[in-house]
């Protein structure tokens, strides 16, 4: 298999090519059908897409194209790990020996810098390809149920099988450059996704927002890329001039980042800090952890469940992938540990409170994302790797079914994502329905059941290495968890539906079966690393060196009891304010009657967008209606065009040279010979 | 000489093969041309031609050998750069294919002809003696001169051929009389001999910059920077590569410059690495010129054909950089850049040639008006050819320019790499006005032109842009190719 990995990626980028060609073919076909025939063709080449009516068959046929080479990828990862598993386990601690390191072609050299386009293949790379392929191949399933109806399917697939194939360069890479590819492809996909229905008004906006914030973060994690190239130094103290993963983290190389400190703002930073830190603005920026988590609702404001998902599953793991694996650096910096571990408790607890305020189906699951991803960057600010890496797996599984289950309600509930007008839905829609329930226990940790067990690791770990704080504050974070999907469910499923106009029905089979699927993977996803047999933790311990976690019982008592008596709280208090007739449409929620002020800081996310309105977006426009409207078109174009002129003035005079007629080509021809023999003879 | 016997010359087949083979394959199809006037027949017959030539290279690539008392060499470099003028062959003859009759040009000739000059090109490439040097340039030249008249209903044809040959003429006179001056004053005419000679000079004190051989190195490097259109000895190149038939343009203004460049680099670097100060400041100031004449000049053009012949004359401004860095990096920039120029430029004529109408006498910037709109494929590839022309990445063009630069700089020829990335920001100024016409500006009202995508010409299009952007984004891959291609100095 070792031989054949590099078809993993290569599949999807060939459904890329297939589903482009295809697409152009029906654009031609199409256009030679308007030309022959005016009128008669109004369902395709219209702008106005996704209300458009009618099944569109050619979702059908790009999307099981672009399933099949997703799904074969998953295939082949799957064979790979069986591959890795066969490979003689490690005897002692720190030996690793699963693991390949291929390399295709030196793709770039610059000097002393040789980039090779090669893939390391090892427990962690081929845990995270399970992922991305086994549930990209769900999204693309469900997909062409979702997609059913919409103008351009086939540009949809195209898009979401260049996500895959950049979210496996991440992934697989076996250098940073790799990695930066992969994480710059993914942000150039999620800005095409997001953006996907462009003729709306506010999805154009929401990914430029998102590709804007991401942007912010690339640039730590270009700077990390920069300072690992200039820092890092061989063990005899020679420097390194590498970006390859196996040689910059290794123990010698990592250990020579501590040893030597620089001077930035008149504070004094190991390398192996400073290196850390600008990681971190990178992790932050993909992630959406504080302060650059701005984008993420945004992006789920954008039109398609599927693309939210495809972030919020997928994409949104890139940094903590990232972080598990460079935390050899982590490591040398306790100060940027503590700062990852602030930021993610800081994440988990903001976001979940925004999403008691929100009213959105799918802004809640998307504030619910963020705030799990604080857990996650929590966890591994404390070295808690495995644990980081196993909720990151179970919530990888029921978010899928979380987001895709709301985008099966919004698709059968008229496109319509407003909780309020929602209400006793799960008579209209079954399967949705208790796949929603399988989901929400997995996230608020019903007992024995994925979050169950993920979540209670990162917080045991946190009682365990004397950061009760830290444990206490993600209590709390789970404890709101519980409450706004108590408060969700009832909202969605329970008591009356409020909006009569609406037709609600169940969805189609494409979308039902992919729900089904992740539900029964999310009952079984808390085996990856059950206490007592924790199969993660062996598999991972080789990269992380990590023991295995012990399990708590009275601490996971506590923390399920309170989370099963949030969600009662939740659930009960909303579905008494429906038979009372508190919730209606452009009504604010019923804890604004009583939290007041303090509520309205919630849906207004704790003004995080007003304060970069006002301090960063605001000015920045203003200086760029400055230079764009004064600057460049004045001072620069002056320049700019005097020099064109100037060029094409002198081209102009130096053309009338070319006469057309042989004997002045002759006499310049002359004119150079007598230029040579002078040039000699006056030497 | 005292003994006046004939000594048979031993036939050295590996030295010999490739511009021999193709010269003998250019008959046969010449000879076939007479039974038949299918010209699929006559196409198909030419690139096995190409194929079993370039294959004929593949046997023992690698290996140096050098023949017939040292005059022509098969090795490394060699191999490479013909490869490339082969492949630049085939890529013309598919652009051709379709073009050539609709322009009521169909005379079969036209097949033979191309393999004519080839083969005339591969044996430039091999030659590693003065004397073959000048039959190759001559091999290449009287096919090229019939080439360029070969539409000779039309007048530009008739009269571009005649400039050519006239000024060609004129240019192969300079070339005798360099090698007569050089022969009589080191007795030799191989270019090792001359590097050997010219050592004992320095051995025994005798001054190098002797004012007749440095006017001989001069004329031969004016002849050659004829072929290859330097300044000021370019002055040919407008006229004729807009009177010539489209195809032909663009097989001169890649394929002659590659073989007359390879000859450049043979002479100046086994011969005269001893006067290398002096020709590098002459001629690094020529290849100054040329840039900044080429991409001067071609901001003023309305004309696309005559733009890209001067946008040619800038190229091989940059090419000659390689050239004078004369090093094991020059060489292998030199010839990256002549891959990425050649799928280039070819894509970029034979865009063009999809265009073109019968009879159609000028082509205009205006009429590329709305291309975007009318045939979208092609006005991308178009797109992606006037990229890798103006350097942007991730096209070829960025990749070789790249390397070419660093070889100047790295050869202390800091001076021309500034002077080139500047002029490469002039240039860009045309070639993206070639795209901003094609996306951005609508057609006129007038009946749409009609285009020739045909299969042939798409396939040569396809190739090139498949080409460009591999090299593009793996330059190494090439450059790792092209590296340590070691000069034969034949004893």
């Amino acid at each position: 298999m070792a031989e054949l990995i590099w078809l993993v990626p290569l599949l999807p980028l060939l459904g890329v090519v297939i589903n482009t060609l295809l697409g152009l073919n029906d654009l031609r076909r199409s256009r030679a059908n308007a030309h022959h025939d005016h009128g008669h063709d109004h369902g395709h080449g219209h702008a106005d897409a996704h209300h458009g009516h009618g099944d569109n068959p050619t979702s059908k046929r790009s999307g099981l194209i672009a399933s099949l080479m997703v799904g074969l990828g998953f295939v082949l990862t799957l064979v790979t790990l069986v591959e890795l598993l066969g490979m003689p386990a490690p005897t002692t601690l720190g030996e690793n020996n699963r693991w390949f390191d291929v390399t295709y072609w030196n793709w770039m050299a610059f000097g002393d810098l040789k980039i090779p386009f090669g893939f390391l293949i090892d427990q962690l790379s081929v845990t995270m390809m399970l992922l991305v392929t086994g549930v990209g191949t769900l999204i693309h399933l469900y997909a062409i149920g979702y997609m059913s109806h919409d103008e351009r399917p086939t540009r949809f697939f195209v898009y979401l099988n260049l996500f895959i194939v950049a979210m496996l360069m991440l992934v697989m890479g076996n250098n940073f450059v790799m990695l930066f590819l992969g994480w710059e492809g993914v942000g150039l996909c999620s800005f095409l996704l997001i953006g996907f229905w462009f003729e709306q008004r506010d999805p154009p906006w929401a990914s430029v927002k998102a590709f804007v914030t991401n942007r912010v973060g690339d640039f730590g994690l270009l700077m990390a890329m920069f300072a690992i190239y200039a820092l890092a130094r061989k063990p005899d103290g020679t420097f390194l001039h590498s970006l390859i993963f196996r040689e910059v983290l290794d123990q010698g190389t990592v250990f020579s980042l501590q040893q030597y400190s620089t001077f930035f703002m008149g504070t004094q930073y190991t390398a192996a800090g400073a290196i850390a830190f600008m990681l971190l603005l990178g992790v932050t920026g993909k992630s959406a952890q504080i302060p650059l988590f701005v984008w993420l609702p945004d992006a789920m404001a954008g039109p398609t469940p599927v693309s939210a998902l495809i972030h919020a599953a997928t994409m949104v793991t890139a940094g903590v992938y990232l972080m598990i694996r460079t935390h050899p650096i982590f490591e040398l910096a306790p100060s940027v540990q503590s700062t990852v571990t602030f930021i993610g408790v800081a994440t988990a607890l903001v976001a979940a409170s925004i999403a008691l305020g929100q009213y959105d189906i799918k802004k809640v699951l998307a504030f619910s994302t963020v705030s799990q991803l604080g857990f996650m960057v929590a966890a591994v600010g404390m070295g808690a790797y495995v644990a980081a890496m196993f909720h990151l797996l179970t919530h990888g599984i029921f978010k899928a079914l979380l987001f895709l289950g709301s985008g099966s309600v919004i698709h059968g509930f008229g496109n319509e994502q407003d909780m309020r007008k929602m209400g006793g839905l799960r008579k209209k829609m079954p399967t949705t329905f208790w796949t929603y329930i399988v989901g929400t226990m997995g996230l608020i940790g019903f007992p024995l059941i994925s979050g169950f067990w993920s979540k209670d690791e990162i917080i045991g770990h946190a009682f365990d290495h004397d950061h009760r704080t830290v444990g206490i504050l993600l209590i709390v974070g789970a404890v709101l968890t519980s409450f706004y999907m108590g408060r969700q469910i009832s909202m969605v499923f329970f008591g009356e539906q409020r909006d009569q106009h609406i037709h609600a029905h169940e969805s189609s089979r494409w979308m039902t079966a992919p729900l089904i699927g992740l539900a029964l993977l999310t009952l079984a996803s808390g085996l990856i690393n059950v206490p007592g047999w924790h199969p993660l933790t062996t598999w991972l311990e080789p990269i992380v060196e990590e023991e295995a976690a012990k399990f708590h019982l009275n601490i996971a008592a506590i923390v399920t009891i309170l989370g099963l008596l949030a969600f009662a709280a939740g659930f009960y208090l909303y579905n008494w304010a429906a038979k009372h007739k508190r919730i209606k449409p452009n009504q604010r929620d019923l804890l604004h009657h009583w939290g007041g002020d303090f509520y309205a800081i919630l849906e207004e996310k704790w003004g995080f967008d007003a304060l970069y309105n006002a301090v960063l977006v605001k000015p920045y426009k203003a200086l760029a209606s400055f230079f764009g409207k004064f600057f460049d078109v004045k001072i620069i174009d002056g320049i700019v065009n005097g020099t064109a002129e100037l060029v094409g003035l002198s081209g102009r005079g130096l053309r009338t040279f070319q006469s057309g007629y042989v004997r002045s080509y002759a006499l310049m021809f002359v004119i150079g010979v007598v230029i040579v023999l002078g040039f000699f003879a006056l030497r | 000489m005292n003994d006046l016997t004939f000594v048979t010359p031993e036939i050295n087949w590996t030295v010999l093969g490739m511009p021999a083979f193709l010269m003998i394959w250019a008959m046969l199809v010449l000879i076939v041309d007479m039974f038949t006037s299918d010209r699929r027949v006559l196409i198909t017959l030419s690139l096995i031609g190409l194929g079993v030539t370039a294959a004929l290279g593949a046997l023992d690539y690698g290996s140096t050998v050098s023949g017939f008392s040292d005059m022509l060499v098969f090795d490394k470099f060699g191999v490479l750069v013909n490869w490339i003028l082969l492949a630049g062959t085939a890529l013309t003859l598919l652009i051709a294919f379709d073009y050539m009759p609709r322009q009521n040009l169909n005379q079969g000739e036209f097949y033979p002809l191309v393999l004519f000059a080839t083969s005339g090109m591969l044996f430039l490439v091999q030659a590693t003696d003065l004397v073959t040097i000048f039959i190759g340039v001559e091999t290449l030249s009287i096919a090229l001169y019939v080439l360029t008249g070969f539409a000779v209903p039309q007048f530009k044809s008739g009269e571009a051929a005649i400039k050519y040959l006239l000024l060609g003429g004129f240019a192969a006179g300079f070339l005798v009389y360099g090698i007569a001056l050089i022969y009589g004053m080191t007795g030799k005419t191989n270019l090792a001999q001359i590097a050997t000679e010219l050592s004992t000079w320095q051995s025994t004190g005798k001054a190098l910059d002797d004012p007749i051989l440095l006017a001989g190195v001069g004329f031969v490097l004016i002849a050659l920077g004829f072929k290859v259109s330097m300044f000021p000895f370019h002055a040919w190149t407008p006229d004729v590569y807009e009177g010539a038939p489209t195809p032909v343009t663009a097989y001169m203004s890649v394929a002659t410059k590659g073989a007359a460049f390879a000859a450049m680099l043979r002479f100046l670097n086994v011969a005269f690495p001893a006067l290398k100060p002096e020709w590098q400041l002459l001629f690094g100031l020529f290849a100054a010129a040329t840039m900044v004449y080429g991409n001067i000049v071609a901001v003023a053009q309305s004309n696309l054909k005559r733009m890209l012949a001067y946008s040619s004359i800038a190229h091989a401004g940059y090419m000659l950089l390689g050239v004078l860095a004369a090093s094991e990096k020059g060489i292998s920039a030199f010839t990256v850049y002549l891959l990425a120029y050649t799928l280039t430029n070819l894509g970029a004529f034979a865009v063009l040639i999809a265009l073109e109408n019968r009879g159609m006498p000028v082509f205009e910037l205006k009429d590329l008006r709305g291309l975007g709109k009318r045939s979208p494929l092609l006005a991308l590839a178009m797109t992606v050819f006037m990229f890798s022309l103006a350097g942007v990445p991730p096209t070829a063009g960025f990749a070789s320019k790249f390397g070419i630069f660093r070889a100047a700089w790295d050869a202390n020829l800091d001076y021309l790499a500034i002077i080139g990335v500047i002029t490469s920001v002039v240039s860009a100024f045309f070639y993206l006005r070639v795209i901003v016409t094609m996306w951005m500006r609508d057609a006129e009202a007038t009946e749409p032109q009609p285009t020739y995508a045909t299969a042939s010409l798409s396939l040569g299009v396809l190739v090139a842009v498949i080409g460009i952007v591999a090299v593009g984004i793996a330059p190494n891959i090439f450059t790792d190719l092209a590296k340590a291609l070691v000069l034969t100095v034949a004893q």
